[in-house]
Formats: C-alpha cells, structure tokens, sequence
C-alpha cells in the first residue's frame, strides 16, 4: 500500500513538488509565483526538498541575468506518486464510508 | 506521522492537479512565438511562389528555423530565452503518436482544403493562400489548441 509521505504533508512543499512534477525544469521566479512564495521562503522549502533528494537545483545564466531552475528528481516523482495514492485512498475511503453510512 | 482527514486528502488531491494546470497553461509558452511561426509560414510559402527559384535553399532556411526553435525549447536557457519559464515533462504528459497525430492535423487539413479549391477552381498562387491560411491558424488558434491538446493529456 502507498504511504504518506512526511515531507509531503506540508502543503506549501506538496504545492511546489506537485507543480515541479509536470515540468521537466521550472524556473525559480515560475515557482515562486504560482505557489505565491517570497525568494527567502521558497529558498528554504527547496533547501529541505533538495537536501532529501527531491528536488536538483541548476544555476545559470540567461544572457548576464543569473536564472534558477528546479527540477523533481526521480526520488521525488517516486515519494510523490505513493503521496498522492495514499491521499486517494483517504479520500476514497471517506467516500465509500459516506455512501455506506446511509443504509445503515 | 498525523493522517490527514478526508478534507484535508481532498485539498491536498487538488492542490496537486492546479500544479498541473498551472504548468499546462504556462506550456503554450509567449504569444509572440506563434505570431513569429505564422509569420514564418506565410513568408515561406509567399516567397516560394512568387519566387520558384528560391526553393531549393528556402526549405533548407525553414529546416533550420524549425531546428533551431526545437532545440531551443527543449533547453533550459532557450526556453527562458523565448519567454517560457517553465518546459512540460515528457513523462507526466506523455505525447502518443496519436496525439502529435492530431496536433498536426489541423495545418494537413487547410492544405488539402486549398488545393483541392485550387484544383477546382483554378486559383493561381494557391500556396500564398494556404501560407495565409496555416500562418493564421499558427499565430491564433495554434496556442489554444496545444492548451486544449495539453489538457487531454493531463486526463489520459
């Protein structure tokens, strides 16, 4: 059976794993904004994720601009995948009770 | 570890797919990348028959746009270059064949409606209008359409 994961259960990291996980690369600024994070706090959710092995962080340059870009690892994709499976099964779970309870 | 209620599973399931959609809606990337790839259509096919001796090196000049534009968006730096910040995985959105079948579709329709009206009713320069024709779907409905292709996807 899929299993929770830790890391996961906080909604600002699901929020940044989720959306990396249907991107190849994303860059930093993208990141930031869609999970409406400030540079400081997105840095220290993807510090946690990277140093799990979640998350690669590429630095470069676009022109003399320096860029970040994030990237899910597979690690990350994998846990990611059990996450998800296992929110599912809460959430069937519920449902399936909810239907049943009526009858009762 | 605390499991989290039913409403709790639920807000986190759709968190999870507006991640998803925020990276489709950002995947059509910048407006003015398809306006270029119309423009380039249509320039390419007026030029081709206005000027029949240019064929031989033009499709050679096409070749590597196209090229050069896969390329770049398949990198992380030229991707950013031409305003996409974000590149879609192969792997959660995997294109069937099917799939990059259909999103051809439309441009291999115009050309079949333009030269059988050209076959017809004996147009003259019908590649200037299916150039017209294709560049203008390119430049207009060509990002809806990878949207809408993006999305079906997303729930395959």
């Amino acid at each position: 059976m899929a299993e929770l994961d830790q890391l996961l259960l906080d909604p600002t990291r699901l929020a940044i794993v989720a959306l990396l996980a249907a991107a190849d690369w994303a860059e930093f600024g993208f990141v930031r904004d869609s999970v409406k994070l400030s540079d400081s706090a997105l840095s220290k959710q993807v510090t946690t994720l990277s140093k799990n092995d979640y998350v690669e962080v590429r630095k470069g340059y676009v022109g003399k601009r320096p860029r970040t870009w994030l990237n899910l690892t597979n690690t990350g994709r994998q846990t990611l995948a059990g996450h998800i499976s296992a929110l599912q099964a809460i959430a069937e779970n519920a449902r399936s009770d909810g239907a049943e309870q009526p009858r009762r | 570890m605390n499991e989290p209620t039913p409403e709790e599973a639920a807000a986190a399931l759709r968190s999870v797919h507006e991640g998803k959609e925020r990276v489709i809606n950002s995947a059509a990337g910048s407006r003015w990348l398809w306006i270029v790839s119309g423009l380039v259509i249509f320039l390419y096919c007026a030029v081709n028959a206005l000027f029949p001796a240019t064929q031989v090196w033009l499709i050679w000049v096409l070749v590597a746009f196209t090229v050069a534009l896969t390329l770049a968006l398949r990198t992380r730096v030229g991707s950013a270059l031409l305003g996409r910040p974000v590149t879609v995985s192969s792997r959660s959105l995997p294109l069937s064949f099917s799939w990059r079948l259909l999103r051809m579709a439309p441009v291999l329709g115009i050309g079949i409606v333009v030269a059988l009206v050209v076959l017809l009713l004996h147009v003259p320069y019908g590649q200037i209008y299916y150039g017209a024709l294709a560049g203008l779907y390119i430049a207009t409905i060509g990002p809806r359409f990878q949207l809408w292709l993006l999305r079906r996807q997303g729930k395959d």
